[in-house]
Formats: C-alpha cells, sequence, structure tokens
C-alpha cells in the first residue's frame, strides 16, 4: 500500500531550499579527496550502511554479472519485489524482466540516454529529471513495449542510483497522480536519509558516465 | 556483510521450458546491447546528428527516436546507422554470459585493495574475480555483439 501523501510539492521545494546546506554535491569522490568532502563521503555511506542493515535499501546486483558492476544501484523494498525473478509467466511478467534488464544495463554501464531539463526531452529518454528539478528526482523510464513503467530516485553520487518508488505509466496520466508519485519518492528519500538531500550536480558529466545527452 | 540477491537466469537445459520472462529479458538485453553500441559508435565518429540524419535522409526527429533509445531498433535501422556512422557493419559471435558468469563464480577469489575499488561502499563489495571488473568496464558493451 502506498503512503499517504502529507507534503505538497510546495512544500518540498521548501524543503530543498532549506536542506540545500546539506547536499551531497561534493561527495563524488574527486582527487585528491578533501578532508570535508571525506566527512561527507562517510556520512553518506553511514546511512547507507544503516538502510542496508535495516532492510530499507538493498544493493541491486545484475542478474548476468552479479555483484561485479560499473555502476551501482540500490532499491527499496518495493522495487525489489518488481524486479526479482522468478516472474510470472505472463505479459505482466515478461515486463518486469524487461524492466529488470533495463536497471541490470544501467548496473552493467550501458549507454544511457538522459534528458536533464524535464521540461524539454524526447518521449523515448532512458533517464530523465522530473519536475521540480530542484527535488532532484529522476526516473529510469523504460517506455518498450507498452505499458511503459517509470523507476523512481535520486543519485547518492556519480553513478550511484537510489531506486525508491515505481509505477506503470498509465496509473500515472493524470497529473494529481505523477505529482503524489514524485512526493512519494521525496517522502520516501526523507525517510531514509533525512535532511540528505541527492547529488545535484552542474551538469550531466557529474551524474553518471556512458551516457547520451538528448 | 552479504547482500547477494539469488539469481534465476539458468542457461537452458534439456527439454525443460524456458520460461517465458527468460527470454523477454535477453531480447530486451540484446536491444539494450545493440543501442549501447550505437550510441558508442555515434559518439566516437564525432559526426553530429544532424549530418548523420542528412546522410540517411531522415528528419531529425525520427533520428532523435531512433538514438534515444532501443524501443524502436530493427535489424534495418541498425544496420543503416552502423553504416552510415562510419562505414560499419555489426559483427557477430555468440556469447554465453550465464556459463560464463559460473566460470567465473569458480575461480579462486582476489582481494581488491579498497584503494582499487571505485565505489566505497567496500562493505558490500569487497572481493573480484581476477579481470572480471576490467573486462566488464572494457568489454561489456564490444564492438563485437556476442548475440
Amino acid at each position: 500500500m502506498k503512503p499517504e501523501v502529507i507534503l505538497s510539492l510546495r512544500d518540498l521545494r521548501q524543503l530543498v531550499d532549506h536542506t540545500c546546506k546539506t547536499s551531497v554535491e561534493s561527495a563524488r569522490l574527486p582527487q585528491p579527496l578533501q578532508e570535508n568532502q571525506l566527512l561527507t563521503y562517510m556520512s553518506i555511506q553511514r546511512e547507507i550502511d544503516k538502510c542496508i542493515a535495516d532492510g530499507r535499501l538493498y544493493r541491486l546486483p545484475s542478474l548476468v554479472t552479479g555483484d561485479e558492476t560499473v555502476r551501482t544501484m540500490y532499491v527499496s523494498t518495493e522495487v525489489l519485489g518488481a524486479v526479482t525473478p522468478p516472474f510470472a509467466e505472463d505479459r505482466d511478467g515478461q515486463r518486469l524482466s524487461e524492466l529488470r534488464q533495463t536497471l541490470d544495463s544501467f548496473l552493467e554501464g550501458g549507454e544511457f540516454s538522459v534528458a536533464k531539463d524535464p521540461y524539454s526531452k524526447p518521449s523515448d529518454a532512458m533517464l530523465a529529471r522530473v519536475d521540480p528539478p530542484e527535488l532532484e528526482i529522476w526516473d529510469i523510464r523504460s517506455v518498450a513495449p507498452i505499458p511503459g513503467i517509470r523507476v523512481f530516485g535520486s543519485f547518492l553520487e556519480l553513478d550511484t542510483f537510489v531506486a525508491l518508488t515505481w509505477d506503470y505509466r498509465e496509473n500515472l496520466d493524470e497529473p494529481s497522480a505523477w505529482d503524489a508519485e514524485i512526493l512519494r519518492c521525496a517522502e520516501e528519500w526523507k525517510l531514509r536519509f533525512g535532511n540528505m538531500t541527492p547529488l545535484k550536480g552542474a551538469s550531466l558529466d557529474e551524474y553518471l558516465t556512458n551516457y547520451y545527452a538528448v | 556483510m552479504s547482500t547477494s540477491l539469488t539469481t534465476t537466469l539458468s542457461e537452458p537445459h534439456g527439454a525443460d521450458k524456458i520460461p517465458s520472462w527468460t527470454l523477454s529479458y535477453f531480447r530486451a538485453r540484446l536491444k539494450q546491447r545493440v543501442h549501447s553500441l550505437l550510441i558508442r559508435e555515434f559518439k566516437k565518429s564525432g559526426l553530429s546528428q544532424a549530418d548523420l540524419g542528412r546522410r540517411l535522409d531522415k528528419e531529425p526527429a525520427q533520428l532523435s527516436r531512433l538514438l534515444s533509445g532501443p524501443g524502436n531498433l530493427t535489424l534495418d535501422s541498425v544496420s543503416d546507422l552502423l553504416f552510415a556512422i562510419g562505414g560499419g557493419e555489426l559483427g557477430l559471435s555468440v556469447g554465453h554470459p550465464l556459463a560464463a558468469r559460473a566460470a567465473s563464480a569458480n575461480q579462486p577469489k582476489v582481494q581488491v585493495p579498497s584503494t582499487a575499488m571505485r565505489s566505497g561502499f567496500q562493505q558490500i563489495q569487497t572481493e573480484a574475480k581476477p579481470g572480471l571488473i576490467d573486462a566488464l568496464k572494457s568489454q561489456t558493451y564490444p564492438t563485437q555483439i556476442a548475440a
């Protein structure tokens, strides 16, 4: 069951403004590592440790290459449940296995077409930042075959994505449903990371490697 | 701390029916890999999308759709794009990723120094098979696609 949404998008924008001082933007481990960056990085690691220990996040392996991946993805129980085989022997099962393959492609370092601008993107972009951009919520877009599926989450550091919620695109057609889903994702982030904000990069290079800007 | 999750992808065995979702997974995997290959070749070529569109006599929107994701690719469009990008064609070979992974799992494991890890989350990624990470980084999406 989806949790009740109690904040408006406007509330969340204000929350983001307020908490931007604790941004994890500096946690991408540039070389050489500065002391303050190391501290931020360690705090991220500590939060991840806690979430994994509590069963609030899981590190997703590739079904083909296992734990040895180029990128990293942590997933909520909700996302893990959707993309973990065995899948049903029906169309839904096939569709979810295709979604899992998209996530595995991310893990294995595949080229992703990425749209940073929520207001201007091709319909087939594989990864896009959603409105409002200040929230730094992105969706992995499994657009084909129909029905399309969206997986929502945020970047923790370069090439590290935290996938928190998902739904079929057709369930999000109504703007209110879409907004509620974004709020739900933001809430799920807050439940795990408190006031620590997602990665906010100046360019796509700071979010991921092997991308194709669209 | 281990967070490994059991994979249930397995190679075909005897006359056992392959789950339909396994076939879907590998169909999608092939498309994703071919798409990645196309993008890599396109980026390497230095061509602009406009020039590539002119070479193929395609409208910008048509070409953008092809390059944006694997969903719209066909064998014909892959052939067209590879040739138009640099006179290339798809090299073909058959790979056995699940068997390769199983074989790799039977090899002796080596400890990777923490300073060599890409990510700092060593507590959940402490071991690597010899050469596999390097192979992943450089060959996961090879020019020669394993069918």
